[in-house]
């Protein structure tokens, strides 16, 4: 399979310079390395500028309704655990009207990889605040800005008992390809929440984090088993005092004393999931990319059909008939 | 007449039975507080009595609450038995009957118009010496207005007859009370010797004896201690019996369809269709998912049959109601999938334990856009089973959802019937995972049928995007606006070549008359029961009974003509003209009714209410004595 293969001759529709494209690129790319056939692989969406993906992935695919993709994908992992099938959403499909399903596919943990596009605002619709806008978000539903406390994606997720949190952005495709990959190894739910740039109503909504000249300055790229450093010159390090986080200078004290990131440790991935403020405030710390946690946990494809098979060796392969002439069925004579 | 019981083996020995009267059916009620095991001792004698080859009907009388306060007028928890020489389709009208366990739930079934002069009631008497003075009072009050009503009024030691056998009466004075009627109806005690043990069959060997004495204690009582009993002659039948609820029926049902899993969110009536299923679901290799909502439930649904399973969602009006943007995406991208909703009381929450059949526009029309699908309601317990093997078949021919209607009276209510043989046939054929076919679309409708194959994931060049857009042939979105046109054409096109092979509604009658009654879904038996009535009076009346919904059944508008009037029977609202504000003009008609106007341009007419109970003969019989003499 090349990436070629896995165009369709469907007219791309997204807005000139939508970060969407890029995602597109990626996963096309990422994909001919997994070791899939096209066949069996599936990309299933909700609603939205982002859930229009399945159209250009020559794959199997589905466009459903909004917010409610994981619901789809549990029961198609459930019965056909062996495909690769995908989520694409975005923040209002999966965190809005999608929320419910989102944390319950989360905690029960089918084998899947979720992509949500965050553009912080509802594309499709023409501009709305979606739950990820900043509070005092101005647009055509909220011209004196939005009352709204926005959700923390990272948050949320592992308050769902998600067994895998990952960040990225479009603008870095060697990351974005590299965090897929991990994320599809992954068994269980991979939850990869992908900054991307909505030009037309939200342009420019993650530039200090994607822009090159303040990038190095506002994010900071976790890698396992790495000490967290970051800034311009790798000049900042964070250090963990107890449970407390603290930016320190790399000239001051040495990289085996910095925190180091371990994505098996869920405390650690609690503290760094609240790197939420805005990272040039001050006092604030920058925004994490990378893979935040992973975990392993039983998959519900794996458990539902264990299930199955342990009932029917337990009681033998269900006989209908027997079922049916059971205590209550008789002849009178 | 003198009727020597044998003894059966490991009971005390029987009484006699003197001077029975034979009856050819009766209506015993058994009602008390909730927990008491009304239901039981009422569901036992059924069985027993369907086991003796007695027509049986069970309704379940319950309140809206799981635990009503003790002693509560609306707390009447409970079960109604109609028992049968012949077939027995439906309730009934007023109890010939009761037995209490306390006077304040009987207000409530007296304000429902359950019993009428001479009913005889059986009523606990502990509450006489009760060491409240209140609750004296208020025995005594209601046994002397019980009496005033007409009851036949027969006051029972029931605690005192069972604290002779156990040291706490409350558990197992229903078996006490079930051995009382087994030997007021002539009951085999060998099949309720086996019915009791089969209850308590988890329980210890002391347990089941100790509730097979109060049983025989029960029957001897009842015939050393009541003037009357009776003899309900049963009949012979070849064929082997099962006796279940209509829920149980459609749980068996999904098995015997070879339906691979069903996915739903607990709702009232519906919920037990998937406690029967899981109880044997998975040892056939099936699936119970309980989703999140009704609206995940679906999508789970959706999910598994997109990757080429036959999946079922149960549900009830208020979990319809969330359904519904999913069965419209269903219905836009032809996916099969069996939707049962056991309907209840609505709108909203409505009256949730309680029969209605309000759903019937929704089903057919609830969702946004064009959105053909078919709908069809099951009539009997019987059709419970086999619709559910039905649906699954017509959703896969026809790649559609299916509808397929049931209501809290044929959930909770139960009816013996014969045996269903299982039949490969009824099964799902397995996925076909064979390459898919160069240049066919995953829509390429059939000009002549609408029909079109579908490709599952897996399938090698089959590869498409299912999407709720409209699409083509190619499942590409459509921005030409012809395609739109043309594949709502193909999707109703479906409905119209399944509606060919449709047969014309069988005439319960006369092929002509004063007057068509025209049912669908749990009101048959008394619709039926009230016509062959009023035949026997003589009036022109006969009826048919409506299964398929969308598409209708043929020939309806050529058989309405034959009749000088038509008219609907339902459990719907309708307005009566001469209410206040009610013309002729603004009335609103009762679903079917409506229906069935618009359909076939008939000035069908309705008799209908929402009282949520079922319909019962008498009622219907009163309304079509009216409605001939007009
Ligand atoms: C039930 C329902 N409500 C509303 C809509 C309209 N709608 C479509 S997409 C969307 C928001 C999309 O925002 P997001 O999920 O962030 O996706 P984006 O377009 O930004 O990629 C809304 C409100 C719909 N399609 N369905
Ligand atoms: S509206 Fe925004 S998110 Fe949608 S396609 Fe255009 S740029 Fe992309
Ligand atoms: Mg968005």
């Amino acid at each position: 399979m090349t990436s070629k293969q896995l165009e369709t001759d469907q007219e791309v529709r997204w807005c000139p310079g939508c970060g969407d494209y890029s995602i597109l690129k990626q996963v096309q790319n990422v994909i001919p390395e997994l070791g899939l056939k096209r066949e069996e692989i599936v990309f299933v969406s909700g609603i939205g500028c982002s859930s229009r993906f399945p159209y250009y992935m020559n794959t199997y695919g589905m466009h459903s309704i909004h917010g409610r993709a994981p619901s789809v994908v549990s029961g198609l992992k459930a019965v056909r655990p062996e495909l690769s099938v995908w989520i694409i959403t975005g923040d209002g499909d999966s965190m809005s009207i999608g929320g419910n399903h989102l944390i319950h596919m989360l905690r029960r943990n089918f084998d899947t990889n979720i992509l949500l596009f965050n553009n912080q605002i509802y594309g499709l619709t023409k501009g709305q605040y979606s739950p990820t806008s900043e509070e005092g978000k101005m647009t055509k539903s909220t011209p004196m800005g939005s009352l709204d406390h926005p959700f923390n994606p990272a948050a949320l997720a592992l308050g769902a008992e998600a067994t895998f949190f990952a960040r990225t952005m479009d603008r870095d495709p060697k990351h974005l390809r590299d965090v897929l990959k991990v994320a599809n190894d992954h068994k269980g739910a991979s939850l990869v929440e992908i900054y991307q740039n909505c030009n037309v109503f939200n342009d420019g909504a993650f530039f200090g984090m994607t822009d090159k000249d303040t990038k190095l300055e506002q994010t900071l790229f976790v890698e396992q088993g790495k000490p967290l450093i970051y800034g311009p010159q790798r000049e900042w390090g964070i250090m963990l005092d107890g449970l407390t986080p603290r930016k320190v200078s790399t000239s001051e004290v040495s990289a085996n004393d910095l925190w180091i990131h371990d994505d098996r440790d869920r405390v650690k991935a609690n503290i760094l999931a609240r790197f939420f403020g805005d990272p040039m405030a001050e006092g604030n710390f920058p925004r994490p990319f990378g893979v935040f946690y992973q975990a392993q946990r039983a998959t519900h494809d794996d458990l539902i059909n264990a299930q199955v098979n342990r009932a029917k060796e337990a009681l033998g392969a269900g006989d209908l008939d027997k079922l049916l002439s059971g205590r209550n069925t008789w002849t009178i004579a | 007449m003198e009727n020597q019981i044998i003894e059966p083996s490991g009971l005390r020995p029987m009484g006699t039975r003197k001077n029975s009267k034979v009856v050819d059916q009766t209506v015993v009620e058994i009602v008390s507080d909730s927990g008491e095991g009304a239901q039981k001792c009422g569901q036992s004698l059924g069985s027993i009595s369907a086991k003796m080859g007695n027509g049986v009907w069970t309704v379940e009388i319950i309140p809206a609450e799981i635990q009503p306060p003790a002693r509560s007028r609306e707390g009447a928890s409970g079960i109604r038995v109609r028992i049968g020489s012949k077939k027995v389709t439906n309730m009934g009208n007023h109890a010939n009957l009761v037995v209490a366990l306390n006077e304040q739930v009987l207000y409530g079934r007296l304000a429902q118009d359950a019993y009428k002069e001479g009913t005889v009631l059986l009523i606990e008497n502990k509450w006489a010496n009760h060491e409240l003075e209140h609750i004296r009072n208020q025995y005594a009050e209601a046994i002397t207005e019980f009496k005033a009503q007409g009851l036949d009024v027969r006051e029972i030691p029931m605690e005192t007859e069972c604290l002779k056998l156990v040291r706490d009466a409350q558990k197992g004075k229903n078996m006490w009370v079930l051995g009382m009627l087994c030997g007021i109806y002539g009951r085999d005690m060998e099949r309720a010797e086996e019915q009791v043990r089969g209850i308590f069959r988890k329980k210890s060997e002391k347990i089941i004896s100790s509730n097979l004495e109060l049983l025989s204690a029960g029957y001897d009582w009842a015939l050393n201690n009541l003037e009357f009993n009776y003899e309900i002659p049963a009949m012979k039948l070849d064929v082997d019996q099962v006796v279940m609820n209509g829920n149980e029926a459609m749980s068996f049902g999904t098995m015997a369809a070879g339906i691979e899993l069903c996915s739903m969110y607990p709702i009232t009536p519906a919920t037990s269709v998937s406690h029967h299923l899981a109880e044997n679901f998975e040892k056939v290799g099936g699936i119970v998912h309980q989703a999140e909502d009704e609206i995940a439930a679906i999508g789970f649904a959706i999910g598994a049959s997109y990757a080429g399973k036959t999946a079922l969602t149960v549900t009830s009006g208020p979990g319809l109601a969330l359904k519904t943007e999913f069965i419209g995406l269903a219905v836009m991208a032809e996916i099969p999938l069996v939707i049962i909703n056991v309907q209840r009381g609505g709108p909203s929450t409505g009256l949730p334990t309680k029969v209605e059949q309000s759903d019937m526009l929704a089903a057919i029309y609830g969702e946004t856009g064009d959105a053909p699908k078919i709908v069809f309601a099951a009539a009997t317990i019987e059709e419970c089973f086999h619709f559910v093997i039905l649906a699954r078949k017509l959703a896969e021919t026809f790649r559609t959802p299916v509808m397929l209607l049931s209501d809290t009276n044929l959930a909770t209510g139960v009816q013996p019937f014969p045996r269903p043989k299982i039949n490969s046939e009824w099964f799902a054929s397995p996925i076909d995972q064979s390459a898919w076919k160069e240049g066919v679309g995953a829509f390429q409708w059939s000009a002549e049928t609408g029909i079109s194959k579908r490709p599952i994931p897996g399938q090698k060049g089959g590869m498409y995007t299912l999407t709720g857009l409209a699409h083509d042939e190619k499942s590409r979105v459509a921005y030409d606006p012809d395609i739109n046109q043309r594949s709502a054409e193909h999707r109703s096109r479906k409905m119209a070549a399944f509606q060919q092979t449709l047969k014309r509604p069988a005439i319960n009658g006369d092929a002509e008359g004063d007057l068509l009654l025209v049912g669908w879904g749990s009101t048959l038996g008394a619709i039926e029961e009230a016509v062959a009535k009023a035949q026997e009076e003589g009036l022109k009346v006969s009826s048919i009974h409506l299964r398929f919904l969308l598409p209708l059944e043929p020939g309806l508008k050529d058989i309405f003509s034959r009749f000088k009037k038509v008219v609907t029977v339902e459990l719907n609202y309708s307005d009566k003209v001469g209410d206040p504000m009610i013309t002729s003009e603004n009335r609103r008609y009762s679903q079917l009714a409506w229906y069935l106007r618009a359909h076939t341009l008939t000035d069908v007419d309705c008799f209908s209410n929402v009282f949520g109970q079922p319909m019962s003969p008498a009622k219907v019989l009163q309304f079509i004595q009216n409605e001939v003499k007009k």
